[in-house]
């Protein structure tokens, strides 16, 4: 009888719980995860999207991902940071770095079936330069001839841009500015035929951009379930058309990922330096590495006159052990870096700045460093390896005399202090300078120092700008190379940053699924997904 | 509880009768003893651990409990014993402190509530319903939110939310009081309430409210840890019991570094057992009446 | 009894104001801009700056506090709680997703701390002073004293890693959120927030069920030769069910607390993570829906047990 009870006030508590979970559970299985599973595939977002799929919008990492299945640019930029040509079938530089010109491919049709032309091309660089669309980048197109006008509102339309036929574009640069293709050439094109009839001011907030069905990439925007998934299917107009029909993307907790990761709930996912092993034990993927663009620094604010001295600077880096940083920290995947210039486009004979303690003693005697003078780290609490960073480069500077404070501080309050120019140090990663390196101009640049560009360091030296201008001032490939290998040199002895290092994308695979090439980080675009297949 | 029979040799004072009910109290003695334990190990944190909470050692990183880290060490290779004792005086800190703010806030509210009564009383009441009525971790939430985490915040938002219980008391007592003859009578004589507060409310209602504030106590230790679990209590580097867990919100660190969370966990959990059991102890003590 | 929960109920509606301006004047001191935060430092240029003006403006940023305050509150009792500072969805949305898996917790969590407390509450009235009453004592004291996350990263560490036996993170396998699968994912975060609200429960069950036990009706059902069982259930039992009641509804802001932590560590995508990552990036509109959206459960809880109260002791209608 007492069994009895038992088994009734089971029996109870799963029909309560029954009735509970079914008027509030999540409702739906998404289609074609059912039998058509092995059809569709499933991928790992890191984070939730914001659910605004507009190249205008703010850059989010998972939105980006999204994107780069339903858009696609003239050009795109390759795992390896090299520009490759989508739209466009090819492009052409001029000698002296001002007009470059698309041809785009014959024949191209918007997924819902209407004829791709360059006027959409000329529609959507008029969208992405003009500040009244609240296009975040719009600062970008300041080198094209003719904006400064538009933006001032003395011009209806942008000179610089010019679309002479339907398959041409042509863009044409104030002055010689061969980064400008890397800067612009890869935008996402818009469809004017949806788009064109919004004033440039309300364009932005066209209820499209949360669900953008129409689009030039090799998916189209199925729908997005928020907490759950986007859904893409394969664009039937795409040039070559997508072998895979379904594609999940999934936001979840890293922990779910691996986990799905083991059991075949998830086909491709990046994951972290501290689940190599969970990862590499299933047997069902397969793993890729590859460098990352990005690199996490330390930036010293130069408006405070104990940091405008070069050597200050050197011996900050030279007090690091940023080999072993990168040995305890995430596992050995990353690289130490020697400046803002990627690996790639790096020359050789750098100083390496590794760790000697003597030396950066000597150095901060030789600048007059006040051993009882305490500067302030600030950093954004919360991921796993730039907090373990913070507090090592704490202890590392502390064994050369310098006092420092760490302060753990909120994101929304970090514009202030540079604004203000009161912090002293702060730690943050980001900055992919890999596809064309003058846009480390932005971050280096006496005119680009904060607000009016991303230069929060306020690092100034005229002779690396000027270095930098000349390089970008000519499309000749070795004649560049050389000019940014001396400004390379330049800057790895100045030591604008502390460069800490470059973490590899680290990304997981399933077995059955070919065709995939990792990125060097896990917010990066995904690409050329319409190669991608299913096997078995 | 146990029930305790005070009819054997006849106390002498109320003090000395509580003393020997609170001994009848088994888990509250150990626990007195388990709490003066980690004051002292608080205090002496430094000698004891034989380390620094803060000095990193990368070579060592991630180690479990060896001789020369008896804990093992956390993600940068830090002593995690010596953060963990560091971390106590963090938690024990808060934990008094916030107490202290409660009874501070209550003692005078209750006292006004009781003398003036009318719409005075009305009014610290109604408002003391509303306070209790607020999850205190839920307001703490949106409150660090909007000012940014700090111990300082965290001290008086916890303090803030604990007043009512202690409030609620000085008020009945206040209230009993002010109907009494000497009272009456001192109050003729053209006493203040101050004075009435200092001679007569504070020593009728200290046995009461010792045990809401040691009960106070407990709670602010185990809030304060919930929130720098969050991430929105004590700002790493600086070590508490709570934040030395936020790590161990990663699979992999809960399966293969359990020492990272074991430690400050059961830290957490038996300190504030403790204080509640000694607060237990001490009701049973003052009140006899609750006991049965 | 009318008059007297009309009364209590203007002085909730008079709290709730006081309430909402607290929240604004609060959230008007924030620190910080979490407009200009929306744009990585190394991507500023020169039309960054149109962005942040523009976006301040359509979001009523920059108005006074008062001006602020009194467009909010009039939209927000037409259900307008204005939009997410990050990815301008409607806080209504954005928190009215989250309700339901929050709802489903607390409601098996709520179910579960009964399970536990009332067996136990009823055992240790019964058998006072035992080693049971003792052992009851202590349960419930530990679910008071054992904060929740540690908790659940024990039984986390127990029965999702060494016998991997339930998930421990999100509402449901993404892959395949079938019903079944969602109470496979709630049953280790309804458990703990259970226990964890169990002790305060049981300690009133225990209390009830000692008063109504030396009650005359139950002395006469003694008397009249009914079986203890019996006395116990049917009587004593269903008379301290309701002061238990009230007790329950005084509880559930309490309970949502633990749910706010319960769902950090477990992932579970209800309105307690949703606080604590609004709170992370500093998305202040859904902050303030969320206050909001408390302040509104707290205020209808205490309503809820005002209600039981009148109906437990018809005294309190001469009030």
């Amino acid at each position: 009888m007492f069994r009895n009870r038992i088994r009734t006030a089971v029996v109870g508590l799963a029909v309560a719980t029954l009735a509970v979970a079914g008027c509030t559970g999540p409702s739906t299985t998404p289609e074609g995860s059912g039998s058509t599973a092995n059809k569709a595939l499933n991928i790992y977002l890191y984070q939730e999207p914001a659910g605004v799929f507009s190249p205008m919008a703010p850059v989010s990492g998972p939105d980006g991902q999204v994107m780069s299945f339903i858009y696609e640019g003239l050009l795109g930029v390759d795992p390896n940071y090299k520009l490759q040509p989508r739209l466009a079938e090819s492009y052409e530089v001029s000698p002296d770095a001002t007009t470059f010109t698309f041809k785009l491919r014959q024949g191209l049709k918007w997924s819902d079936g209407t004829p791709f032309t360059s006027k959409d091309v000329l529609f959507t660089y008029s969208l992405m330069a003009n500040p009244k669309t609240t296009s975040t980048t719009a600062g970008n197109y300041s080198g094209v001839a003719g904006v400064t006008d538009f933006v001032g509102g003395k011009a209806t339309s942008i000179s610089g841009f010019t679309a002479p036929d339907d398959n041409t574009f042509v863009i044409k640069a104030t002055k010689p500015n061969f980064g400008l293709l890397a800067l612009i050439g890869n935008v996402w094109i818009l469809p004017e035929h949806i788009l064109g009839k919004d004033s440039p001011e309300t364009v932005a907030k066209n209820e499209f951009f949360r669900k953008p069905t129409v689009g030039m990439g090799p998916y189209t925007f199925v729908e997005y379930k928020t907490n759950q998934y986007v859904h893409v299917t394969a664009n039937a107009n795409y040039r070559n058309p997508a072998k895979i029909k379904d594609v999940y993307l999934k936001p979840m907790t890293s922990d779910n990922a691996t986990a799905q990761l083991g059991n075949g709930g998830i086909d491709i996912a990046s994951y972290s330096p501290t689940d190599i092993e969970t990862v590499s034990g299933f047997g069902t993927v397969t793993t890729q590495e590859k460098p990352g663009a990005g690199f996490v620094r330390i930036a010293l604010n130069q408006a405070k006159p104990y940091f405008k001295d070069a050597k200050v600077r050197q011996a900050f880096l030279y007090a690091l052990d940023r080999k072993q940083i990168v040995q305890t920290v995430l596992a050995g995947k990353a690289e130490v870096r020697l400046s803002n210039f990627a690996k790639a486009n790096e020359p050789a004979g750098l100083n390496e700045y590794a760790q000697d303690v003597n030396k950066a003693k000597q150095l901060l005697a030789e600048a007059g460093w006040d051993n009882n003078r305490e500067i302030q780290l600030q950093w954004v609490h919360g991921q796993r390896d730039r907090d373990a960073t913070s507090t090592i480069v704490q202890s590392q500077l502390a064994a050369v005399g310098v006092k420092v404070k760490l302060v753990n501080i909120q994101a929304a309050e970090i514009p202030k202090t540079y604004a203000e120019k009161t912090y002293d140090m702060v730690l943050y990663g980001g900055g992919n300078y890999a596809v064309d390196s003058s846009t480390i101009n932005g971050i280096t640049a006496c005119a680009n120092a904060y607000p009016a560009g991303g230069n929060i360091n306020y690092f100034c030296n005229p002779q690396l700008d000027e270095l930098m201008a000349q390089a970008n001032s000519t499309a000749d490939d070795a004649q560049r190379k050389a000019l940014y290998d001396q400004a390379a040199k330049l800057e790895n002895e100045q030591a604008d940053l502390m460069w800490l290092y470059s973490p590899y994308g680290l990304w997981a695979v399933n077995k059955k699924v070919q065709g995939f090439q990792a990125a060097g980080s896990q917010d990066a675009y995904f690409w050329d997904p319409a190669s991608w297949s299913i096997t078995g | 509880m146990t029930a305790t029979t005070v009819s054997a040799p006849a106390a002498r004072t109320p003090a000395r009768a509580a003393l020997r009910r609170f001994r009848k109290h088994p888990a509250a003695l150990v626990s007195v003893v388990f709490i003066a334990l980690v004051v002292l190990a608080a205090i002496f944190a430094r000698p004891l651990s034989g380390h620094d909470p803060n000095a990193i050692d990368l070579l060592s990183a991630r180690s479990g409990p060896s001789g020369a880290h008896l804990l093992g060490t956390d993600s940068t290779g830090r002593d995690v014993l010596s953060r963990l004792l560091f971390a106590g005086r963090i938690s024990l800190g808060v934990g008094i402190a916030s107490a202290a703010i409660a009874v501070v806030i209550g003692t005078v509210l209750g006292s006004i509530a009781g003398l003036l009564g009318g719409w005075v009383d009305g009014l610290v009441m109604r408002l003391a319903d509303v306070f209790l009525s607020f999850p205190s971790l839920v307001v703490i939430v949106v409150v660090a939110g909007v000012l940014g985490p700090s111990v300082l915040t965290m001290v008086i938002a916890i303090g803030l939310f604990q007043w009512p219980v202690c409030g609620r008391i000085v008020r009945g007592v206040t209230l009993s009081l002010r109907e009494q003859e000497f009272v009456l009578a001192s109050r003729a004589t053209g006493a203040g309430p101050l004075w009435l507060m200092r001679k007569h409310i504070i020593p009728a209602a200290l046995p009461p409210v010792s045990v809401v504030a040691t009960l106070a106590v407990a709670q602010a230790i185990a809030l304060e840890a919930t929130l720098s679990f969050l991430g929105l209590g004590v700002q790493p580097p600086a070590a508490s019991w709570g934040n030395m867990l936020t790590d161990a919100q990663s699979l992999t660190v809960i399966r293969s570094e359990p020492w990272l969370w074991l430690s400050p966990g059961i830290a957490v959990a038996l300190t504030v057992l403790a204080v509640n059991f000694i607060g237990d102890g001490l009701r049973d003590a003052v009140d006899p009446r609750s006991s049965s | 009894m009318g008059a007297f929960l009309v009364r209590r109920l203007s002085i909730n509606v008079l709290v709730f104001f006081l309430i909402t301006i607290a929240i604004f004047a609060l959230v008007h001191k924030t620190p910080g801009d979490p407009i200009a935060m929306q744009i990585p430092a190394d991507q500023l240029n020169s039309g960054s700056a149109e962005f942040i003006a523009q976006k301040r403006a359509e979001l009523g940023l920059d108005g006074s506090l008062v001006t602020q305050y009194w467009h909010w509150l009039t939209n927000a009792l037409h259900g307008d709680l204005g939009y997410s500072l990050l990815n301008g969805r409607p806080v209504t949305e954005v928190l009215g997703e989250r309700v339901g898996p929050t709802v489903e917790l607390m409601g098996v969590g709520l179910l579960v701390s009964l399970l536990i407390a009332f067996p136990l509450g009823i055992l240790a009235a019964r058998r006072r002073n035992s080693w049971l009453d003792y052992g009851a004592t202590v349960v419930s004291l530990g679910s008071v004293s054992v904060p929740v996350f540690f908790v659940a990263l024990i039984v986390i560490y127990v029965f999702t890693l060494k016998f991997q036996w339930f998930p421990s993170s999100g509402i449901s396998d993404p892959t395949n959120p079938s019903l079944l699968n969602t109470l496979h994912h709630l049953v280790l975060p309804a458990l703990i927030l259970g226990f964890g609200n169990s002790g305060p429960f049981m300690r009133y069950v225990r209390s009830s069920m000692i008063t109504e036990l030396g009650a005359d009706y139950v002395r006469t059902a003694n008397a009249k030769g009914a079986t203890p069982r019996r006395v116990v259930l049917r009587h004593a039992f269903r008379n301290s069910l309701i002061p238990v009641l009230t007790v329950i509804a005084t509880n559930l802001p309490q309970l949502l607390a633990g749910a706010v932590v319960i769902e950090q560590v477990f992932a579970w995508p209800g309105m307690g993570q949703l606080a604590v990552s609004s709170v992370n990036q500093h998305d202040y509109s859904v902050i303030v829906g969320f206050a909001l959206l408390i302040a509104i459960l707290v205020l209808l809880s205490n309503l809820l047990a005002d209600v039981l109260y009148t109906v437990v002791d018809p005294r309190v209608r001469l009030r």
